[in-house]
C-alpha cells in the first residue's frame, strides 16, 4: 500500500489527467464560458463610466476621469433617501408577502386530494406568469380607474361605496396594489418549485407519522416544511440578493411610464430613478454610478444572507 | 462511443463560434466606416443604387418596409434609393442611447425635439449640409431662409433637414375643445365662449347626465391647455416649459398671475368632479374608449382632431345628430378670442433629419432628402407615384385625385400604405394638399380631422419658432437643474389639481415656486432667455 499523503504535484498531475480524460465534456463547457465572458465580464468594464464624465464620442480613453463625483452627486441628491426608502420597503414587502405566498399555495395544493381540481388550480394560478407586465399593468390601470373601472363599479353596485375612489392617485394604496399585483402574477409559477420539492418527500415518513397519531397539521409542520426547508432557504438567499431590485418594469408601467407623478414619492426606486434622470437625460456616468452602487449593495446583502444561512446550519449557496 | 464524443466536440465548437459571432458583431460593424469614408468621394455615380439605414426617433411611426408599397417601389425604380429602417423596438430613446453609446449609429436619423441634436453636433458626429444647399435647391425653395436659419447650429452651420417644417403663413395644430353634439343639442345649445360659460355648462351636464364625464381631458398636458384661456398670446407651451413671457423677459410661470387663476379654475373643476378623475393615471386608449361610448360632453386634448376621429364616425353611424365638433377655444371674460392659442407651432419642424458621419455618401443622401422635400417628392411620398391615384397637378402643384382615387374603397386605400414612408415633410404643402383633396368631396364625406383643423385648430395655433432649440443639455449644469425643477413642478401640478381647497392649491403653488428657485431655476431661465434672444436675431436676419 502506498502512503495516502499526496503532494501538490501529484494533485496537479491527477487533475491534469482527469481533465484530459474528459476533454469532450470540457469542450462542451467552453461555449458557456465564452458566453459569460462576452456578455457578463466584458460589459463590466462599462462601470468605468461611473468614474468619468463619459462621452460616447470620446470613448473611455478620451473621457475625463472625475473620481467619485457622480457617486457624491447621487448620495447628495435630495431624492436619495426617499429612493432608498422606497427601494428597501418595496423589496421587504415583497420578501414578506410575495416570497412566502407560493409556499403557502404549494402546501395548500398538496393537501388537496381531488387531482383534477388541483391541476386546474395549478394551471390557472400559473398562467398570469406568462402575461407580460405591459398587459398586466393595462388590466390593473383600467380596473382601478374611476371611469369604467370594474372595481369601482363593483363596489358601487354592491352598495359598499357611494363615490368612486381614484385608487391609483392615492400614494398610500400604491404599495398594496404593487405587491398584490406582483403576487397574483407570480404565485402559481413560484409554487411549482415547492410542489416539486414536496413531491420528493419520502411518503414513508407520513405513514409512520400517521401511525404515531400525527394529524394533517402536525405532519405539515413536522415533516413537509422541514423537508423542503433547504429549497426555501436557497430561494430566500437568492431573493435577498434581489432586494434592491424592487421591480423596475412593473413600477414604471403601473405609474403610467412615470406620468402618474402623484405616486412618485412612494414609487420612485433606484432603477426608475436611473432610467428617468440618468438614461433619459443622457447622463450615462451618473446612471452608471447609481446602478453600480445598487450592485455593490446587492452583493453585500447576498454575502450576509448566505453567511446567516450557513450559521443557522441550513444549506447555503457556497 | 468515439463517434458520440466527436459529435459533442463539433457541436461545442459550432456553439462557441456562434457565440463569438453574436458577441462580436457590433465590433465588426463599427469597423466598416473606415473604408466607407475613403470610398465616399469616388461614388458620385448617380445611377448607382443608393442604400442607407434610417432611424426614426418615434415609436408610433411604423412605416411599411421600403420597396413593399407602390410609392417606395416607384422611388426604388426611379430614384434608385432604398432605405433600410432600423426599428425602435418600442423604446426609441433607449434604442438610440444604446446605438449611440456603442458608436453604432445609423446613416440617417430622424430626431425629435430633444437635446440629442446639440449633443451630436458638439461631439462632431454629424455631417454639415451647407456645401450641398445651393447645389440642391429644393430645401431652400420649400422651407425658406427663416426656417433654415433657425435650424442652424450655434456654429452657424446647418446639420439637419427639417421634418414637418411649416413654411409660409400657415400654422399647424391638432388640439382643442370639442363638444358632444348630441348632448349639446339636448342641453339647448347654450353659448360656450367664455370660461364661465364653460363651467356652468359642465355643471348643468353633470346634474342632468350623472354618467357622463362633463370635461374629458385625456392627460395632464390637456389640463395645461386651459392656461391659454386666461391670457392672450399664451399657449400651453409656456406651462410645459415652466416660464412665461413678460415683455422681453422670461419669468417662472409659478409667478404668473394668469397661471394662478388657471390653477384655481382647473383645481375647482377637478374637485367638483367636472373633469376626468383619471387624468393622471389613464392611458390614451381609455380616453378614446370613453369618447367612443359618447360618455363625454366636452373633450379637450392636444391631438383631439385625430383621437376623436374614429369615435366621431362610430357615433355618427348610429345617429347622424351625434358625434363631436370643435368649438372655438374658450377665453376669460374681456380677452380677445382671436388671441387665445391652445395650440402652438414651431415653424422649424418637429423632426430633424440628420446625416451621421457613418454615412458613406452623405451628398447623395442629401440629394435624395432634398428631392423628398420638394413639391414633386412630397406629391409622390404623400399621394403615391404619378399615374396611380393622380395624373395632373393644380396651379399650386398639388395632385388632383383621379377617378381611381375617387371610386376607391377607403379601407382598400388604407391597405396600400401610400403615404407610410413620408419624410422631410413640408407641413404647409401637406396641409394645403389635404384641404384641396377634401374640397372635392361632399361635406358629409369629408375627413373629421381635416375639417376640425381647417375650422379651428389651425387658426388657434401660435407661432413659437423663436423658442426652437432652447432646451439645455441633460448633463449640463442647467440641464441637471432643469430636471430637478421639472420634478418639483410636475409633482406640484398634480397636487394642485388634487387639492381639496383653493387654499391648499395656492399653498402648493407658492411652495413649488420657492423650491424651484432653490433648485436653480433662474439658471435655466437665463439659459433659455439667451437662446431665445439669439433665435430672434436669427429670425430677423442676424
Amino acid at each position: 500500500m502506498k502512503a495516502s499523503i499526496t503532494t501538490w504535484k501529484d494533485e496537479v498531475n491527477w487533475l491534469g489527467r482527469r481533465f484530459l480524460r474528459q476533454w469532450d465534456l470540457q469542450i462542451m463547457v467552453i461555449p458557456a464560458i465564452v458566453l459569460i465572458v462576452i456578455f457578463a465580464y466584458i460589459p463590466m468594464w462599462g462601470v468605468l463610466m461611473a468614474f468619468q464624465d463619459y462621452n460616447p464620442a470620446k470613448g473611455f480613453l478620451g473621457s475625463k476621469w472625475v473620481g467619485l463625483k457622480h457617486f457624491r452627486m447621487f448620495f447628495e441628491a435630495p431624492e436619495f433617501w426617499l429612493i432608498m426608502r422606497n427601494t428597501v420597503v418595496i423589496s421587504l414587502l415583497k420578501l414578506l408577502v410575495a416570497f412566502p405566498a407560493p409556499i403557502v399555495l404549494a402546501l395548500m395544493l398538496n393537501e388537496v386530494r381531488h387531482a383534477a381540481f388541483k391541476r386546474i388550480v395549478q394551471t390557472i394560478s400559473y398562467l398570469p406568469h406568462f402575461i407580460s407586465w405591459v398587459i398586466v399593468s393595462g388590466f390593473v390601470i383600467s380596473m382601478l380607474s374611476v371611469d369604467n373601472g370594474s372595481l369601482n363599479m363593483l363596489l358601487q353596485t354592491t352598495g359598499l361605496m357611494k363615490e368612486p375612489v381614484n385608487w391609483l392617485s392615492i400614494p398610500e394604496y400604491f404599495w398594496t396594489i404593487l405587491i398584490a399585483t406582483g403576487t397574483w402574477k407570480e404565485i402559481g409559477f413560484g409554487a411549482i418549485v415547492y410542489l416539486a420539492a414536496i413531491a420528493g418527500v419520502d411518503p414513508h415518513m407520513y405513514e409512520s407519522a400517521a401511525i404515531d397519531g400525527a394529524g394533517r397539521l402536525r405532519q405539515l409542520f413536522s415533516i413537509t416544511l422541514p423537508s423542503i426547508t433547504p429549497v426555501i432557504v436557497i430561494f430566500l438567499i437568492l431573493s435577498v440578493s434581489q432586494i434592491l431590485n424592487a421591480g423596475f418594469e412593473e413600477i414604471l408601467l403601473l405609474t403610467n411610464q412615470g406620468m402618474n407623478v402623484a405616486l412618485r414619492p412612494v414609487s420612485e426606486i433606484i432603477d426608475t430613478y436611473v432610467y428617468r434622470v440618468g438614461i433619459e437625460n443622457y447622463r450615462y456616468s451618473y446612471a452608471t454610478a447609481a446602478g453600480f452602487f445598487k450592485g455593490i449593495v446587492s452583493v453585500g446583502l447576498l454575502v450576509i444572507a448566505n453567511w446567516i444561512a450557513r450559521r443557522l446550519g441550513s444549506s447555503s449557496l457556497w | 462511443m468515439k463517434k458520440k464524443t466527436w459529435f459533442a466536440g463539433s457541436l461545442a465548437a459550432v456553439l462557441t463560434l456562434g457565440v463569438l459571432v453574436a458577441g462580436c458583431q457590433s465590433g465588426k460593424e463599427a469597423e466598416k466606416p473606415a473604408d466607407g469614408k475613403a470610398a465616399s468621394s469616388q461614388t458620385q455615380d448617380k445611377d448607382k443604387p443608393l442604400a442607407f439605414t434610417y432611424y426614426n426617433f418615434d415609436d408610433d411611426w411604423q412605416p411599411a418596409p421600403w420597396g413593399e408599397t407602390v410609392t417606395t417601389k416607384w422611388v426604388q425604380e426611379n430614384k434608385k434609393v432604398t432605405i433600410d429602417y432600423v426599428p425602435t423596438n418600442g423604446n426609441a430613446k433607449q434604442k438610440f442611447n444604446a446605438m449611440y453609446a456603442s458608436g453604432d449609429l445609423p446613416d440617417v436619423i430622424a430626431l425629435g425635439t430633444g437635446p440629442e441634436l446639440d449633443r451630436m453636433i458638439s461631439e462632431g458626429q454629424l455631417v454639415a449640409l451647407d456645401p450641398y444647399l445651393d447645389k440642391y435647391p429644393n430645401l431652400k425653395k420649400s422651407a425658406g431662409d427663416q426656417i433654415i436659419n433657425i435650424n442652424r447650429s450655434s456654429d452657424g452651420k446647418l446639420y439637419l433637414v427639417p421634418d414637418w417644417y411649416v413654411g409660409g403663413d400657415h400654422l399647424n395644430g391638432n388640439g382643442g375643445y370639442a363638444i358632444n353634439r348630441k348632448i349639446y343639442k339636448e342641453m339647448g345649445s347654450p353659448k360656450l365662449e367664455t370660461l364661465s360659460d364653460l363651467e356652468s355648462y359642465l355643471r348643468k351636464v353633470k346634474e342632468k347626465y350623472p354618467n357622463v364625464i362633463p370635461l374629458e381631458v385625456g392627460n395632464p398636458y390637456a389640463i395645461k391647455m386651459m392656461y391659454s384661456a386666461f391670457k392672450e398670446n399664451s399657449p400651453p407651451f409656456y406651462v410645459s416649459r415652466m416660464f412665461y413671457q413678460d415683455g422681453s423677459v422670461l419669468k417662472p410661470i409659478t409667478e404668473d398671475p394668469a397661471f394662478k387663476e388657471f390653477v384655481l379654475f382647473a383645481s375647482r373643476l377637478f374637485r367638483d368632479k367636472l373633469m376626468t378623475q383619471d387624468v393622471f393615471t389613464q392611458k390614451t386608449d381609455q380616453m378614446v374608449e370613453k369618447l367612443s361610448q359618447g360618455k363625454v360632453a366636452v373633450a379637450l386634448e392636444a391631438n383631439l382632431s385625430s383621437r376623436a376621429r374614429v369615435p366621431n364616425s362610430k357615433l355618427r353611424a348610429q345617429d347622424p345628430e351625434s358625434g363631436y365638433e370643435f368649438i372655438w377655444p374658450v377665453h376669460k371674460d374681456g380677452l380677445d378670442k382671436n388671441k387665445i392659442y391652445p395650440n402652438y407651432t414651431g415653424r422649424e419642424g418637429g423632426g430633424k433629419i440628420v446625416i451621421t458621419k457613418k454615412a458613406k455618401d452623405p451628398e447623395r443622401i442629401f440629394a435624395f432628402l432634398d428631392w423628398a422635400t420638394s413639391d414633386e417628392g412630397q406629391a409622390v411620398l404623400w399621394f403615391g407615384p404619378p399615374g396611380f391615384l393622380w395624373d395632373k397637378k393644380d396651379e399650386n402643384g398639388i395632385p388632383i385625385p383621379n377617378d381611381k382615387y375617387k371610386t376607391m374603397d377607403k379601407a382598400e386605400l388604407d391597405k396600400l400604405h401610400i403615404s407610410d414612408n413620408m419624410m422631410a415633410g413640408n407641413a404647409t404643402w401637406v396641409d394645403l394638399a389635404k384641404v384641396a383633396r377634401e374640397k372635392l368631396l361632399p361635406e358629409a364625406q369629408r375627413d373629421f380631422q381635416t375639417t376640425q383643423q381647417v375650422n379651428v385648430a389651425w387658426k388657434t395655433s401660435m407661432d413659437i419658432t423663436a423658442f426652437a432649440n432652447t432646451n439645455p443639455q441633460g448633463d449640463s449644469e442647467e440641464g441637471i437643474a432643469l430636471q430637478a425643477v421639472k420634478d418639483i413642478f410636475d409633482q406640484a401640478f398634480a397636487k394642485m389639481i388634487y387639492a381639496k381647497s383653493d387654499d391648499e392649491a395656492l399653498a402648493v403653488l407658492s411652495k413649488a415656486n420657492e423650491d424651484m428657485k432653490k433648485a436653480g431655476f433662474q439658471k435655466v431661465i437665463d439659459f433659455v432667455q439667451k437662446k431665445w434672444q439669439d433665435n430672434l436675431r436669427k429670425i430677423n436676419g442676424k
